[in-house]
């Protein structure tokens, strides 16, 4: 028998990235905000984010040709799914899903008063910074649910890896590194069920004097 | 002229060949001694990865000179400069563009039939 009704519901796993992509974003301007009105330079909050994307940092290769923005940019990624049982019923399954939040940090060798800035070092630093933002933006209090206590139960990040990105790793032009946090979500996912149908019972008991059941006849209709 | 001599002076001779792909460069030390050289330059938008032997999106850039030129004019060879505390060697050229360039050293590999390649890291 088909499914009876047309599925354009997006999955809870799609809806929580672009959740955390949301956040890291409106974040990142209500830091800058604050910083402004604390009498700090704001750019140090400045985070660009990009979803599902491989190359987010590629305008940093035009480095020294043409002016690029250099804010840490953060990739959100959703990597891994893993259903369980436990928890999971007819109408709901229960996820924990693996997301990557990369922060690529640049960094570009430059002359300083006393001799200069190392190129490979600043973009570690950056990197790093962007790491921590988002780290303590996810882990915050004010999203233990992500916003969405209604499907969410846990989030938590698993891990930090430092790394180069393979097209800045070597001898590069430009200098790129990155921090992977894996954060693990586990939310719920439902699919479409039968709509119940009211059934109505018949049923007979016959009692005889002291009480006792002499007959019993139960039917559904 | 021995062999080795002929084959140096030839790799010089291409190296700086005015009128063919010879670019004049001009290469600071960082106690600030300049010189302009001619030599061969290279700005690559793209790399191989060496463990799948996929294209990747990267960019290699680096120059080719005259181990002999460089001493020609009073300069070392250049190197990668790992202390903060100094400034490093600095090339700059213009490209075909017509926009400057301008590079520090990641790594130099001179060779014995007098040519220095350089691996560059954009520099400002």
């Amino acid at each position: 028998m088909p499914i009876a009704t047309l599925i354009d519901k997006r999955d809870h796993g799609e809806v929580l990235r672009d959740v955390l992509a949301s956040i890291v974003l409106s974040e990142s301007a209500s830091q800058q905000a604050l910083a402004s009105a604390a009498g700090r330079d704001p750019s140090a909050w400045d985070l660009r984010v990009f979803v599902e994307r491989d190359h987010p940092w590629a305008e940093w290769m035009e480095a020294g040709l043409r002016p690029v923005n250099t804010a840490p940019i953060v990739s959100i990624v959703r990597d891994h799914d893993a259903f369980s049982t436990r928890g999971s019923h007819v109408g709901q399954q229960r996820v924990t899903t693996t997301f990557h939040l990369d922060c690529f940090g640049y960094g570009v060798s430059t002359e300083s008063a006393g001799g200069h800035i190392a190129g490979d070092k600043a973009a570690a630093f950056e990197a790093q910074r962007a790491a921590r933002l988002v780290r303590t933006i996810v882990m915050a209090a004010e999203y233990l649910y992500l916003a969405n206590p209604a499907i969410v139960s846990r989030r938590f990040i698993d891990s930090v890896t430092h790394y180069k990105p393979q097209a800045s790793a070597g001898a590069a032009a430009f200098n790129v590194a990155a921090a992977r946090l894996e954060l693990s979500v586990t939310y719920t996912e439902h699919s479409p069920q039968h709509a119940g149908e009211p059934l109505e019972l018949l049923s007979t008991i016959v009692h005889g004097a002291a009480g006792e059941v002499v007959l019993a006849d139960f039917a559904l209709a | 002229m021995s062999l080795r001599d002929q084959a140096a002076a030839d790799l010089r001779a291409i190296l700086e060949a005015e009128g063919d792909f010879a670019v004049p460069i001009t290469v600071t030390s960082p106690e600030g001694v300049s010189a302009t050289l001619l030599g061969l330059v290279a700005d690559i938008g793209q790399s191989l990865d060496p463990e799948t032997a996929q294209a990747v999106a990267a960019r290699r850039a680096s120059v080719s000179l005259s181990t002999s030129a460089l001493n020609e004019a009073g300069l070392a060879i250049p190197r990668a400069m790992p202390s903060e505390t100094r400034k490093p060697w600095r090339l700059t050229w213009t490209g075909h563009d017509g926009l400057p360039r301008s590079f520090t050293i990641i790594e130099s590999m001179p060779d014995e039939l007098g040519i220095v390649v350089c691996l560059l890291e954009v520099y400002r």
